[in-house]
């Protein structure tokens, strides 16, 4: 009776999706704005910041296949960086390599950039090498000594802590007007999801997936799996470390806290919450979780508990995640 | 010598005490399909690794052309015209036939570090794996998800993802495995006018299958090469009718 290819309305219903996802958290900050609430428009924020995270893992974890339990180090270098940059701003003292500090997050933004990149070069060259248990340990064991590394070194407030004075700044907006800053993450995450879309959907992509897939076919294929995933690896890193940048703005603190393993675990969860290897799954996920811990956490301290059974749930009943549940299955063409 | 393809030469492999290669040398020529035979547990798996890559020999050395190939990693090797079908699919089973075609031909092409233009429209992969689809017989299911293909059309597509390599060689580990006598006869001639363009190094069990394809024929038994000839000289042979065929 109906004409119609199911392949079509499937992608059309995930673009649905997708788009009312996004729409939904614009719509939401601007409104709280409007509203005057200032601590929701921040809230919105710490969403989108948490689905950027959420994103880059996804391409370490969802597209390549490699769970990584060790990207809050890179979530903690990127927010260290804006720290560390805006507290040599603040007294004047030298940066690195006889610079001063900045309080320009492009700037800060290419430091975190370098930064992620060689930590996750480094990381990656070694856990890469390994499957399974083995990698999560790695990749764990690294981030690990980054955030005891953190909690020693007392030039950057140690287990304390670095409280910044104020934002960023960024050329055209006035990032301490949460609305503003709203924006820029807003944006920041449009530009990482664009740049996800693209990279699974060419060359690389399509390599990447079948390292996930099945290394064996990609190497008779004629593809080295390792150098496709290593660069996965950094990429995604350095969305995850670009997140973490945004997220010390957006809170004027960073501590050794956002470089632990539990930071780690939450950004699993962003992503086991909303779908595994699907653009928007961490979007959503984040979304869920930070709704979650807001709303849950404000009856009780012990919300985690109801975040464990809801991830239970998904796990055994909706596997696929949230996106899933509302887009349909995952697919490859 | 400019028409041997792939020549081993002197190849050995050990594990512990057990000797499964066992200074194995022979060579696959232009235009010909050379057969591998041997009972379970001769070492035509470990054989196989070690030419392709998974293995690394004890010593010996083997040469694609006039390029030794012998410490090269399983990609390039098969980048340099290598192919390979395995006796148990291994296939992207998430992805389309034509998307496991798409990858070969991607890696032949050049670097997969391309990271902005479309596969799904990209014509110069599209285009070339459903030509390699069609000359196998099977483009009708090119939008087919590879576990939804039954087990001989699986067949077909990894000899189609072989071909997409534009090997210099084909290296078929029991492709006739599980299929239908139909699907058999049509693998058999397609063989048979295949290998006039690439040679086939071929293990294979269905002894009418080898009888009539090749134009070699190696036993191997224990690791190494105890006869070498043409199907008749095989047959003939009392060695081989001792150790293998039984009688």
């Amino acid at each position: 009776m109906h004409n119609t290819n199911p392949h079509k309305t499937a992608r059309k219903r995930e673009t649905i999706v997708n788009g009312l996802a996004l729409l939904t958290i614009f719509i939401a900050a601007i409104w709280l704005n409007l509203l005057g609430e200032s601590y929701y428009v921040n809230l919105v924020s710490r969403v989108v910041i948490f689905a950027i995270a959420g994103v880059g893992l996804n391409l370490a974890l969802g597209y390549g296949g490699m769970v990584s339990l060790g990207h809050a180090a890179f979530f903690g270098l990127g927010a260290y960086v804006s720290g560390i940059a805006a507290f040599h701003f603040g007294d004047g003292s030298e940066f690195i390599a006889g610079f001063s500090g900045t309080n320009q997050m492009i700037t800060i933004w290419v430091i975190s950039i370098i930064v992620t990149a060689f930590f996750a070069l480094i990381i990656g060259l070694i856990s890469i090498r390994t499957t399974g248990v083995y990698f999560i340990m790695i990749t764990l064991a690294f981030a690990q000594m980054i955030y005891y590394f953190a909690l020693s070194w007392p030039t950057y407030g140690g287990e304390d802590g670095l409280l910044m004075l104020s934002r960023n700044q960024f050329p055209f907006l006035d990032s301490d007007n949460d609305i503003h800053f709203f924006a820029l993450c807003f944006g920041l995450l449009i530009v990482s999801l664009f740049l996800t879309s693209r990279i699974m959907s060419a060359r690389f992509g399509a390599a990447l997936d079948v390292a996930r897939m099945n290394e064996v076919r990609l190497a008779t294929a004629g593809i080295n799996p390792y150098p496709i995933k290593l660069t996965a690896f950094v990429f995604s890193a350095i969305i995850v470390g670009l997140a973490g940048a945004l997220f010390a703005d957006l809170n004027r603190f960073v501590s050794p806290d956002l470089l632990s393993w539990q930071m780690s675990g939450e950004l699993i969860i962003f992503i086991l919450l909303g779908g595994v290897g699907r653009l928007y799954g961490p979007v959503i996920g984040a979304a869920l979780f930070v709704l979650l811990e807001t709303f849950l956490g404000g009856y009780t301290d012990h919300w985690k508990l109801f975040l464990g059974l809801i991830l239970l749930i998904i796990v055994l009943f909706a596997k696929g995640g949230l996106i899933q549940l509302l887009a349909g299955d995952k697919r490859h063409d | 010598m400019t028409d041997t393809i792939l020549r081993i030469e002197a190849l050995n492999k050990s594990f512990g005490a057990l000797v499964a290669t066992d200074n194995v040398s022979f060579d696959v020529k232009k235009g010909e399909i050379h057969t591998l035979i041997g009972p379970n547990g001769s070492g035509k798996s470990t054989l196989i690794a070690q030419i392709t890559g998974w293995l690394k020999s004890d010593s010996g050395t083997i040469w694609l052309k006039s390029k030794n190939i012998s410490n090269l990693s399983v990609a390039k090797r098969s980048r340099l015209g290598l192919g390979r079908s395995f006796q148990v699919s291994c296939l992207a089973m998430e992805l389309s036939a034509r998307r496991n075609v798409m990858l070969a031909i991607q890696s032949q092409q050049g670097s997969s570090f391309r990271f902005w233009k479309a596969i799904s429209t990209d014509k110069k992969l599209t285009d070339e794996a459903d030509a390699i689809l069609s000359a196998l017989d099977i483009l009708d299911f090119a939008d087919t998800r590879t576990n939804e293909l039954s087990h001989g059309k699986r067949r077909e597509l990894e000899v189609a993802c072989a071909l997409a390599l534009k090997p210099k060689i084909l290296l078929l580990d029991e492709p006739m495995a599980g299929l239908d006598p139909a699907s058999t006869a049509g693998l058999t001639k397609f063989l048979e006018q295949l290998k006039t363009e690439i040679p086939i190094l071929l293990i294979e069990h269905d002894m009418d299958a080898v009888f009539r394809l090749s134009d070699r024929i190696s036993v191997l038994l224990y690791g190494k090469i105890v006869f070498s000839g043409t199907p008749d000289e095989i047959k003939a042979s009392s060695v081989v009718r001792e150790a293998y065929l039984g009688k």
